[in-house]
């Protein structure tokens, strides 16, 4: 197809769509009303939710931490504590600041080069994120063992749970981090294309 | 009349103009219906800032065009819409047509095309000239006709291996 039969196809269903109403005012003005629409506003939600309950884990971290009564199970309680704390931090940064972005003044340029770079931070914060979760993924069993139960896992007859525990855990993770990166940089990909176009 | 009315009557004025962008940007139908309204909200947002500084269709595609960009999947992560209730369905009906085989054809072609050119293609279509396309993608008008040109020998090439 030529441009100029693309132009004419283009024209004759720009007309057909000028007698079109779908929308209707009522319609109009739920869209400018329901804020929780936008994807952003919604994943944020979802972020203050991680947040409060990772902010709990801590408050309850802190106040049963006289029960790890080892250094090892101490240095991994600072660790879980400070890996809370952190995580939801980053988390709602990353968001922050994709909602900082001004749509009506940029250009499309602008706004391929924005996105590509705040995607590229979004992957790279993501990854940060998925690395302290693994290292809060080991270190919380004998935590929390020792918390709930009063079990030391590193004791000589409750060692070979974590000899079974950690192996499946690996596994598990690998898979969740596939799982998380491919969507990531099928999108990213889609505009770095874009912006290699941009230089020619 | 209030801003409120002014928004919608601008809105229903350029319904095929938000249509249009919608159909470069998605695959799907549920897709069309997210974009759709969040250019709706991100036009409502940004009402204000537009104060007829530039002309409202400049506005109109800045605003979809960037909303699209931002709004492409980045994980099949779903996100739920807001429910238009029985509108949806008459809604959904005109989304999903064009049946016609040149305009399925049209849009086969653009959708191989990479975001920039995507975005140029569009506005192209649309009839504006090259200081206007120039002015909404952010780059010289010396280089909106060199892109032009590329586009057509990229579709030409494409008809070829076809």
């Amino acid at each position: 197809m030529e441009l100029e039969e693309m132009k004419n196809t283009w024209e004759e269903m720009s007309k057909r769509l000028e007698n079109q109403e779908i929308l209707t005012n009522q319609i109009i003005e739920k869209m400018t009303k329901e804020k929780y629409n936008s994807k952003f506003n919604k994943l944020q939600f979802y972020e203050i939710i991680g947040a409060v309950i990772c902010y709990g884990s801590a408050l309850f971290l802190i106040v049963s931490f006289q029960k790890l009564d080892e250094w090892y199970l101490m240095v991994f309680g600072v660790i879980a504590l400070l890996s809370l704390l952190v995580l939801p931090v980053l988390a709602l940064k990353k968001i922050g600041n994709m909602k900082k972005l001004d749509i009506a003044s940029n250009s499309y340029k602008d706004v391929l080069i924005k996105f590509q770079k705040s995607r590229n931070d979004l992957l790279f914060t993501q990854k940060i994120i998925f690395y302290i979760s693994l290292v809060l993924a080991v270190i919380i069993l004998p935590v929390t063992s020792k918390i709930f139960k009063n079990k030391d896992l590193f004791e000589a007859e409750n060692i070979s749970n974590m000899w079974i525990y950690i192996p499946v855990l690996l596994i598990f993770l690998f898979f969740l981090s596939h799982w998380v990166f491919k969507g990531y940089r099928s999108a990213t990909n889609a505009a770095e294309n874009a912006l290699k176009d941009l230089d020619n | 009349m209030d801003k409120k009315s002014q928004f919608i009557e601008v809105v229903k004025k350029n319904e095929g103009l938000i249509f249009k962008v919608v159909m470069l940007y998605t695959n799907s139908l549920q897709d069309r219906e997210d974009l759709y309204q969040e250019i709706v909200f991100q036009l409502w947002k940004s009402f204000d800032s537009f104060a007829e500084k530039s002309k409202l269709s400049t506005w109109m595609y800045r605003v979809a065009m960037n909303t699209a960009i931002y709004s492409l999947k980045s994980s099949k992560r779903k996100v739920d819409t807001v429910p238009i209730n029985l509108e949806t369905t008459r809604f959904a009906e005109v989304l999903a047509r064009p049946e016609e085989d040149r305009l399925k054809l049209l849009y086969e072609h653009i959708q191989r095309l990479n975001l920039l050119e995507k975005g140029i293609i569009l506005l192209f279509l649309e009839g504006k000239s090259h200081k206007e396309i120039a002015e909404i993608i952010g780059i010289t008008t010396s280089n909106v006709g060199t892109k032009i040109s590329r586009i057509k020998d990229k579709l030409k090439s494409d008809i070829t291996k076809k």
